[in-house]
């Protein structure tokens, strides 16, 4: 199977269980929900900038952990055989990117619901989200693969991902901060091109990598 | 690991030197800085150190990838133990100078960002290693983590103190230390130094794995 059909698969595989897709959906309501009672629409753009990283980081943790847990047992060793590593984590990268993008949205406008935007240039706040959610999820796949592999421990994945996530979290925040307060564009454009750098390289080094990882 | 006593010996020389030189050589003469500035000699030399022994253990990881030989995976994961322990000191010591510098032990920098990033990175990388107990499994899974980490790190170490301002020297419009040392006394210790820390460091590895061999031999005796 070349990595197209095995993303289109995993996509199909989704959309007729939907379980993990209702679980993300209800994880966003309910943590945005009681970020905006806790909060009582007092956050200025620096609060709502940082919330938002959060939620989206645990999020996105709580979606990628389990990228890998169909491939265990039968499936795993039959994977083995039948399909190349390098398609496998190809397609992997590309549904949770898919996956993880989705979800930020549907974080970024419930919050947007919930607590208003207090600063502008939505547009631009936008493409730095989607390009942070893309970037935590090429770190999150990889590390999930690293997880499964040592025995699906989900403590696990939190400890491996949270300190590789700093560097996308980090850039993606200022950048979102200084969209917020509408920032000349020369100002946030480098935080831009470092998360996607740092995504392009992530994705590169989970490439080379991920065939060491899928063997006996 | 290379053969021989010269390399321990010169670090050793270059490491006694460095110590007397930096405590009674003339320094500049900065406010703020004041006499702190000797801290120079101990706080980069540790992270040079540090960034070394990092750097082998990912070299000593990719091999175990390519070769599958033992012997690599135990040097990664000993110069991972090593270059910790250098991470540790140069904390310390960079904090100490933060707080008669900066007022703080801690303040959020992107400086101070990369070091907890690197420090957490390699904590997870040890915590990985005890959730299992298959040696090849475990040899084999710490090692792709270990050059993804290192990947990460070493980009986001490079790239985002060159993006926003920070109060560290030789960042973000703060001029390094060349500017500060215009008669190049402080280059007389700070270069020597430098070979010696990173040396000390490999030298406590060699003494890590030859303990680990001599442990393994055993083992097998009994």
């Amino acid at each position: 199977m070349s990595w197209i059909k095995l993303t289109q698969l995993s996509l199909l595989l989704e959309w007729r269980n939907k379980s993990a897709l209702f679980n993300s959906l209800l994880y966003s309501i309910a943590s945005t929900y009681i970020a905006s009672v806790l909060l009582t629409n007092q956050a200025g753009v620096q609060v709502w900038n940082g919330l938002l990283w959060l939620l989206l980081l645990f999020n996105a943790l709580t979606a990628c952990s389990s990228s890998f847990k169909s491939e265990t047992g039968n499936r795993y060793h039959y994977y083995l055989q039948w399909i190349r590593p390098s398609d496998l984590i190809v397609s992997k990268l590309i549904y949770n990117g898919i996956y993880c993008l989705f979800v930020s949205w549907i974080q970024w406008l419930l919050l947007f619901f919930f607590l208003g935007w207090p600063g502008g240039w939505m547009g631009w706040h936008l493409l730095c989200i989607s390009l942070g959610a893309i970037g935590l999820s090429t770190v999150l796949t990889l590390t999930a693969g690293i997880a499964a592999r040592s025995g699906n421990n989900m403590s696990l994945m939190a400890v491996l991902s949270f300190p590789l996530l700093i560097p996308t979290a980090l850039l993606g925040v200022k950048a979102s901060i200084l969209i917020g307060v509408e920032a000349e564009v020369e100002s946030f454009r480098p935080f831009l091109t470092g998360n996607a750098g740092m995504t392009l390289l992530s994705a590169a080094t989970g490439y080379l990598l991920f065939p060491y990882l899928w063997r006996d | 690991m290379i053969k021989g006593a010269w390399w321990k010996l010169t670090s050793a020389v270059l490491l006694l030197y460095g110590l007397i030189a930096g405590f009674s050589f003339d320094v500049p003469r900065l406010p703020i800085l004041n006499e702190s500035i000797r801290n120079l000699y101990f706080h980069v030399g540790m992270w040079f150190a540090m960034m070394a022994l990092f750097l082998g253990s990912s070299i000593y990881s990719l091999r175990y990838l390519r070769k599958g030989a033992v012997e690599d995976d135990q040097k990664a994961s000993g110069a991972a133990s090593v270059g910790m322990l250098f991470g540790i000191l140069g904390l310390l010591t960079g904090m100490l100078w933060a707080k008669f510098t900066w007022g703080a032990f801690w303040v959020n920098d992107p400086k101070l960002n990369g070091t907890a990033i690197s420090l957490l990175v390699y904590l997870a990388y040890f915590v990985l290693r005890q959730s299992m107990d298959n040696p090849t499994q475990k040899a084999r899974i710490s090692a792709v983590y270990n050059l993804f980490a290192f990947a990460i790190m070493i980009t986001f170490i490079q790239v985002l103190p060159r993006l926003t301002d920070s109060l560290h020297p030789g960042n973000g419009g703060n001029p390094a230390f060349s500017n500060y040392d215009l008669d190049s006394t402080m280059r007389l210790v700070f270069y020597p130094i430098i070979i010696g820390w990173i040396g000390l460091g490999y030298w406590i590895l060699d003494l890590r794995q030859r303990w680990k061999e001599i442990n393994t031999k055993l083992d097998d005796n009994e």
